[in-house]
């Protein structure tokens, strides 16, 4: 499984490739990405090139997401980008649309962190 | 001569006691007035003691009244605590009471004096003797064969029993099948030729009787002292040390004696402990090698079996015994209807009846790989098969003088046929499931290496469903009991027909062995044990327009892809796909669920195990079907994943039921599971 990671701002993006995300390269996921994050932090998963993810692959997600945001309140936070045909059929299956915001691309993606991080300084105010 | 009791005082006592007595009397002599007279032996002194004056041969009271002519002839008689020693006879003046009053109390606290210091002086040397015999039997027995060389034990234990006296030697002898072996001489002196014949070391092995000889006269030298210690160990090695000097030298004490003897012991355990450690080293270096050449046969002789197959379940068992032996097996399944089984044995035991099988077993391979690479779409028939092996092979087994027996068999669920080619090998059983009747099924042709000329032909029977066919070895009939007799093939064929099994295979195959070691009354056998239970099922015939593929796969994870690959070349078709995009991506959904399922939790992350996915296509539908070995699954026990994201895991289930229009899981209680995925195909589906 190819994964890379790049860091814009204060989001680190974690990019995978080899077209799908099974219960063969879940482990290597857990292993190469959530084990490496620190936590709390602002990760953007891109799937543009996951043709295909099973329940496993759904599950090392929500791990991911975890790690990210452990106590769900922030200021941690995991969304995701790129998601295709099949990736967003399963996902809506396991409701995992609905845990996890998802974008169409990255630069939404960013952007959505960067508003977040308005609100909670104006909240903070 | 001093008669004193000769087990607490010597000849020594007596000299030392006279010595003193004379430095004692003679000042005393001259001032009391008197002359006194002592006599020791038989020689004339004057001060004459002597208290053998009760042997009139050596002492003349005539003598001694003439030198004490007008004196009075006093007797002093010894004792020490009570025991009587002896007397001194003295010549003293007439009425000199007194002084032979103060004479008796001198000679009395002389003696127990000098007595006193002689018995503490042996009480000295006897505790350094003893001090000296548990260093040498503290060192030679912490000598142990892996921290030292044998030699340097043997001596050690020899330099101990001649103890640094200089004109000593010793040696160790030790019986070894039957003869007596010597094991070096340790010589302070020179020379370490024994004065002795071997055969008083037999003697004295044989009766393990110890042996002193004080004066012992040789054919050559000066006489010599012998002390031959025999022993025999907890394990039976028998041996002894000998120790022998001069006649003159140190004599043989019961301690010495008592010492050596545990010296011999020593020694003799020493080397018994080295025979023992060898062996034990030589054992093991055998066992290795038969445990590689077991392996090696495991590798080249015995076929993997095969995976769990639709139309056939086979079990087998391959006991190898504690000989490499000749038997193989191999299994060649062919299309999805039908399964080639090879089962021989090669004349003879050992590496050469190995190597004679794997050859066999290869060619077998070579040959059936080379005639269905000619003409994929037909499958050799047995009896061409056999005959090309033969045909290739028969050089080689003239060469090693060997012959082969086996039986090549092909079941073919289509067309229910058995067929087989015997070459001289033990019967087939034929159990029928409906009858339970069970009938060994011979063919005719010889073993291949008995004849270059020999026609090879094969045998058809047909069956039923769930019948079962037994190969074996002749290592299985061959079994015997305490009494020498053969389990034989009626058993044999009792067991088949018996309750128990069910038509299982692998139940058969243990009521078998369980069967083989109570006859037996032992689970080890001096033969290879090979069973081959094969349950033959009737393939249900392809309904019109169906198309069926089959995938084989390794419970590895990484395999996942390939199984989807193949989902998607059953769906679509021969001309068009079968089913939408969506629903194929569906089923590929529910596919790699499922054989996730069976890789992680069936076969408990395993990777060597096979699982087997079939494609079928028909109007109606699409169905895959995953077959495995593993622990079966009830997926009622799985409770709905919650959708709040708390669990990362337990979809996969939920995702199978949401993704086909039906599952199946199924279980034939044989240790053979099935989840069935079907997807209909839909009316505005192409091709529905």
């Amino acid at each position: 499984m190819d994964i890379s990671f790049e860091t814009v701002g204060s989001v680190t993006i974690v990019t995978l490739g080899g077209t799908y995300f099974d219960a063969g390269r879940s482990k290597e996921f857990r292993r190469e990405v959530i084990e490496r994050l620190s936590s709390p932090a602002k990760i953007l998963i891109d799937l543009t090139e996951i043709q295909f993810i099973d329940s496993s692959g759904c599950g090392a997600i929500l791990a991911a997401s975890r790690r990210a945001n452990p106590t769900g309140q922030g200021p941690g936070d995991l969304k995701l980008c790129g998601v295709t045909k099949q990736v967003r059929m399963v996902f809506e299956m396991v409701r995992l649309h609905k845990i996890i915001d998802i974008y169409n691309t990255r630069d939404e993606a960013i952007r959505a962190f960067e508003v977040d991080s308005s609100a909670v300084a104006l909240a903070s105010r | 001569m001093l008669t004193f009791n000769e087990t607490t005082v010597s000849d020594a006592v007596a000299q030392a006691l006279v010595g003193e007595l004379q430095a004692s009397f003679i000042p005393i002599a001259a001032t009391l007035g008197c002359s006194l007279a002592f006599r020791i032996d038989s020689r004339d002194e004057w001060l004459v003691i002597d208290p053998a004056c009760r042997c009139d041969d050596e002492y003349s009271v005539g003598d001694l009244d003439c030198l004490g002519a007008g004196r009075d002839l006093a007797t002093i008689p010894i004792e020490f605590e009570g025991t009587w020693l002896g007397d001194i006879r003295v010549c003293t003046p007439r009425a000199a009471a007194t002084t032979l009053g103060v004479l008796r109390q001198i000679i009395e606290s002389t003696l127990k004096r000098i007595l006193l210091e002689k018995q503490e002086s042996r009480l000295r040397n006897e505790l350094s003797e003893c001090r000296q015999n548990l260093e040498a039997l503290y060192e030679t027995h912490s000598l142990t064969p892996t921290s030292q060389s044998m030699e340097a034990i043997v001596d050690r234990v020899l330099s101990r029993a001649v103890g640094g006296e200089h004109d000593r030697r010793a040696a160790l002898w030790v019986e070894h099948n039957g003869t007596l072996e010597q094991f070096g001489t340790e010589a302070s002196g020179n020379g370490s030729r024994p004065p002795f014949d071997e055969g008083l070391i037999r003697t004295a092995v044989a009766e393990q009787r110890g042996l002193v000889i004080d004066d012992l006269q040789p054919e050559c030298g000066g006489s010599a002292r012998v002390l031959i210690a025999p022993v025999a160990s907890f394990h039976g090695t028998r041996g002894a040390v000998a120790v022998w000097g001069s006649a003159s030298g140190k004599p043989f004490d019961s301690r010495f004696v008592r010492q050596t003897q545990a010296l011999a012991t020593q020694g003799v355990m020493a080397l018994e402990g080295e025979r023992l450690y060898r062996a034990a080293l030589e054992n093991e270096l055998i066992r290795q090698e038969l445990d590689i050449g077991a392996r090696m046969q495991q590798m080249l002789l015995i076929g993997n079996q095969p995976n769990p197959l639709g139309f056939a379940h086979v079990a087998s068992l391959v006991l190898p015994s504690q000989r490499v032996g000749g038997d193989f097996v191999e299994f060649f399944p062919h299309q999805d209807h039908c399964i080639d089984i090879l089962i021989g044995d090669v004349m003879g035991k050992g590496l050469k009846a190995s190597l004679v099988g794997a050859a066999v077993a290869r060619q077998f391979h070579r040959t059936l790989c080379s005639l269905l690479s000619a003409r994929q779409d037909h499958l050799p028939r047995p009896e061409k098969i056999v005959s090309i092996v033969h045909e290739e092979i028969a050089r080689l087994l003239a060469e090693f003088d060997s012959f082969v027996t086996l039986n090549y068999a092909r079941i073919d669920a289509t067309t229910t046929r058995f067929e087989f080619v015997d070459c001289g090998h033990t019967p087939i059983l034929h159990h029928r499931r409906q009858t339970r009747q069970c009938q060994p099924i011979r063919g005719q042709s010889m073993p291949l290496g008995f004849s270059d000329r020999e026609s090879y032909e094969q045998v058809s029977v047909l069956y039923d469903d769930g019948d079962l066919f037994v190969f074996y070895s002749d290592g299985v009939t061959e079994v015997r009991d305490a009494n020498g007799e053969f389990f034989g093939l009626e058993r044999l064929i009792a067991l088949v027909e018996g309750p128990g099994h069910d038509g299982n295979p692998e139940a058969l195959i243990q009521i078998i062995q369980t069967a083989l070691a109570h006859f037996a009354g032992s689970d080890r056998f001096d033969d290879d044990l090979t069973i081959v239970v094969v349950e033959a099922h009737v393939a249900e015939p392809p309904k019109p327009g169906t198309r069926t593929a089959c995938l084989e796969i390794k419970s590895d994870l990484s395999r996942l892809e390939a199984v989807r690959s193949f989902v998607r070349s059953v769906c679509q078709g021969d001309d068009y796909p079968c089913l939408s995009a969506r629903r194929v991506s569906l089923l590929e959904l529910a596919v790699t669920e499922a054989i996730s399922n069976i890789m992680i939790h069936a076969y408990g992350g395993r990777t060597d195990c096979w699982i087997r996915v079939e494609g079928e296509i028909s109007n109606e539908c699409v169905l895959i079907r995953c077959t495995h070995t593993g622990e079966p699954f009830d997926p009622s026990t799985v409770e709905p994943p919650p959708f709040d994201g708390t669990r990362e895991g337990g979809y996969g289930v939920y995702l199978i039921d949401q993704s086909v229009d039906e599952v199946f899981y199924v279980q034939n209680g044989r240790g053979i599971h099935a989840i069935t995925l079907i997807q209909k195909r839909q009316l505005t589906e192409p091709g529905a």
